[in-house]
């Protein structure tokens, strides 16, 4: 399954990555900690500007219900008690998208794991590592990372999000589902991802080192 | 409180005094375009992403079947959606900002009222079903001149744009996917070019009569830092019939109407230019994909 | 030590309770527990000296937050009471340069610091809550110490923070060492990613009252100009090439000059 990443696609913004994953490319930019506009202001955390952007036509609700989750699992693992009375502002582009768009689970999921690359170019402290899997469940079987089609033919849909702590998968940090299933088809679907996750993170870093590489190539 | 990039006045003095010895801070001619770097996706038809130096954006066109307005019963609906994020620039905060709305208003004139895509031709079943075409723009990176890279774009994508062919059954259509039957161009009349020039007076007379010592400098295709210390600017929508689209001057440094003609008798070779980029993008395009995706085997003609 | 960490490692040091250890940029010390994590990726570097540690980590980015006893190039945006107010970076919060953190200031006798006026200037303070304060004095002389207003002959440009991390503290930087074998300069290297450079004499602006004579040629007049931009566009260039490219690309620089 395709997975390619470029970091510090964007001169402007402060961090930026460029995603793609299976058939979906996503292109996140962060830019902070910078002035907040004074509604936005927290006095002693950083507060999070988080604005998602479809692929076709105008933002609506569905691009609503994504920035809250996107925004529930990054207040948890930004460290923003560094960042008082500072705005952290996050955009996601998504380019090119696969499924129906009823669906939102691979988007949500290109998303979580763009949104670690360009924090981490742009040098915003975090607690841990996180990395996102998406899978979903037809007659039983259990598929990982499924195509847009297979996503419409699927009973059930799982987006699962983990803190990665010393290279392995440590907690829940979001868990999105939908759909039809029993709990044993969750729990094996959980611990199938865990495994995914840990892999994930060890390509996030082999991208990581290449940045460090790129960087620091004036040495 | 809206956000400003901040020019300290070094670089705003080099920045002039450059300009006032005939050369720009990047050493690019004054009436040269930036380097410019297109992606028209193999898979989609009517993605692209367009790079004039550091700014970027992608632009994807889409087609869906709906009814036409009632008073247009002929003809197919055309939209263009541009909206800046802060994506391109924190300074694009604001929703709607002026810049904003002019950047849009210019390139909707340009593209969408000169009819530069044919609507008539989007017609399926008179009064009952249309093809409705959507523009989707979106900025990535600000570095100056969203105008024409976005009405660069815009026709590029259009050009690429394919729209699935219709069978129609007396009153309903079938809409055939693009696997199973070769997908349609777009009619497009003629392709308009969006020219911006930005103007700089560099003595500290203003003269009211302009003479023959026309002393306004005039720079094509402004980067970021040119284009905050301009003291004027001029949009020229042109194609390469000669034909004047639109014309765009809102105040700013005012220039002679000799030096305005002669600015879009010259415009016209980098018009050209452009036009002939996006037809030969195009066409390595498709011989590309002829190649890639086996279209020989599936032609049902024979070679004389 | 060239190791990657990201975050969510653990920190290769010993047990902080047992030895004493100064910790840097990258690493975080939680309120509650007293952990140290690691909070940026990056390469990290344990120094261990006289039973103390030192732990940090290093990494490249964009965004500069002010810290105590940076030297910083800020562009002033206006005036805010008995302060001068300072943006050091596009859309960052502006910082505060009093009036009388200035040697010799007095009541009467006030810095003249225009909009847009480029300072060099050490950050007194910077408490995260509340706005960063700068001052244009040298704190072991009380005097100048080259700090003050940049005037506007010098070209000012940006670089990312570990480069001018590099120019500033290493002073034996090759890039410098190699431009300054193509021409003379002044340079004034801000921690927040800005630099600002001079060339010979820089900008030299043809005054209104001064009477134009057709003796002097007007290239002359350009060259220190152009040899400004050109070093700046050097420096520019250097970030994203390996040490073995560089002479090239000093000559690529200068060429026409």
């Amino acid at each position: 399954m395709a997975f390619q990443v470029q970091m510090s696609v964007l001169d402007n913004s402060d961090g930026s990555a460029e995603l793609i994953i299976g058939n979906t490319k996503v292109i996140a930019s962060v830019s902070g900690p910078i002035e907040p506009k004074q509604r936005q202001e927290l006095p002693n955390q950083a507060s999070l500007e988080i604005i998602i952007r479809p692929a076709k036509g105008l933002s609506t609700t569905r691009e609503k219900l994504l920035e809250d989750k996107l925004r529930a699992l990054l207040q948890s693992i930004i460290i923003r008690y560094k960042y008082p009375r500072q705005l952290i502002s996050i955009v996601v582009q998504f380019l090119v998208t696969d499924e129906d768009p009823k669906f939102t689970a691979n988007e949500l999921n290109a998303a979580i794991n763009c949104c670690y690359f360009a924090l981490i170019d742009a040098d915003i402290a975090l607690y841990s590592s996180f990395a996102s899997v998406v899978s979903c469940i037809t007659e039983n079987k259990l598929i990982q990372n499924p195509t847009g089609k297979e996503l419409s033919q699927s009973d059930s849909h799982h987006v699962v999000c983990f803190n990665i702590q010393e290279g392995k998968a440590d907690k829940i940090l979001l868990l999105e589902s939908q759909g039809e299933f029993v709990q044993e088809e969750l729990f094996n679907l959980l611990s199938e991802s865990v495994s995914n996750a840990e892999e994930l993170h060890t390509l996030q870093r082999k991208y990581l080192k290449e940045k460090i590489d790129q960087d620091y190539i004036w040495k | 409180m809206s956000r400003s990039i901040e020019i300290s006045e070094n670089q705003r003095k080099f920045l002039l005094e450059s300009l006032k010895h005939g050369f720009r801070l990047t050493d690019r001619p004054f009436d040269h375009v930036r380097d410019i770097s297109l992606y028209l996706s193999p898979t989609e038809y009517g993605y692209v992403e367009v790079s004039w130096g550091k700014t970027k954006l992608a632009c994807r066109v889409t087609a869906t079947v709906t009814t036409p307005y009632e008073d247009r019963p002929f003809e197919g609906i055309f939209t263009i959606n541009s909206e800046i994020s802060t994506m391109a620039s924190m300074r694009f905060d604001t929703s709607r900002s002026n810049e904003e709305i002019l950047i849009a208003r210019i390139i909707e004139k340009a593209v969408r009222r000169s009819n530069s895509l044919d609507l008539e031709s989007l017609c399926i079943i008179a009064g009952e079903k249309v093809w409705e075409i959507t523009v989707d723009l979106n900025y990535l990176n600000y570095d100056g001149n969203f105008i024409d890279v976005g009405c660069f774009a815009v026709m590029l994508a259009l050009h690429h744009f394919k729209k699935p062919d219709i069978s129609i059954n007396g009153n309903s259509i079938v809409v055939h996917d693009i696997n199973e039957r070769q997908p349609v161009p777009l009619s497009i009349l003629h392709i308009p070019i969006c020219l911006t020039y930005s103007f700089y007076n560099l003595t500290d007379k203003e003269s009211n009569i302009k003479g023959e010592d026309a002393d306004e400098i005039c720079l094509l295709d402004a980067d970021l830092l040119e284009e905050l210390n301009r003291d004027g600017s001029l949009v020229i929508t042109l194609n390469k019939n000669r034909e004047l689209i639109q014309l765009s001057k809102n105040g700013g440094l005012p220039i002679s109407a000799q030096q305005f003609l002669e600015l879009t008798f010259k415009s016209m070779k980098t018009i050209d230019q452009l036009t002939d980029l996006i037809k030969t993008k195009i066409k390595e395009h498709e011989e590309l994909r002829y190649k890639t995706e086996n279209f020989k085997l599936l032609e049902a003609s024979a070679d004389r | 030590m060239a190791d990657l960490i990201v975050p969510g490692d653990k920190l290769p040091i010993e047990d902080p309770s047992t030895v004493k250890t100064t910790i840097g940029p990258g690493v975080y010390k939680m309120p509650t527990t007293h952990n140290l994590i690691p909070c940026s990726s990056g390469v990290i570097t344990v120094e261990t000296k006289n039973s103390n540690q030192l732990v940090y980590i290093e990494s490249n980015n964009k965004r500069y937050i002010p810290h105590t006893n940076d030297f910083v190039i800020g562009v002033v945006t206006g005036v805010v009471g008995e302060s001068y107010k300072v943006q050091l970076q596009d859309f960052s919060s502006p910082v505060l340069l009093g009036f009388m953190a200035f040697p010799n200031a007095t009541k009467k006798n006030r810095p003249n610091l225009k909009i847009g006026s480029a300072v060099y200037a050490r950050v007194l303070q910077d408490i995260p809550e509340i706005e960063a304060e700068l001052e244009c004095i040298d704190p072991t002389t009380g005097k100048e110490g080259g700090f003050g207003l940049l005037d506007e002959s010098g070209y000012i440009f940006d670089v990312e923070l570990n480069f001018a991390r590099e120019l500033l503290f290493n002073p034996k930087t090759v890039f410098l060492q190699l431009l300054s074998t193509k021409c003379q300069f002044e340079i004034a290297i801000g921690i927040n990613g800005k630099i600002w450079i001079k060339c010979g004499e820089g900008l030299k602006e043809k005054t209104s009252d001064s009477m134009e004579t057709d003796e002097e040629d007007p290239a002359t007049n350009i060259k220190d100009l152009r040899t400004t931009l050109a070093a700046a566009n050097f420096l520019i260039k250097c970030q994203h090439i390996t040490q073995d490219k560089l002479k090239a690309e000093l000559t690529n620089a200068f060429k026409g000059i």
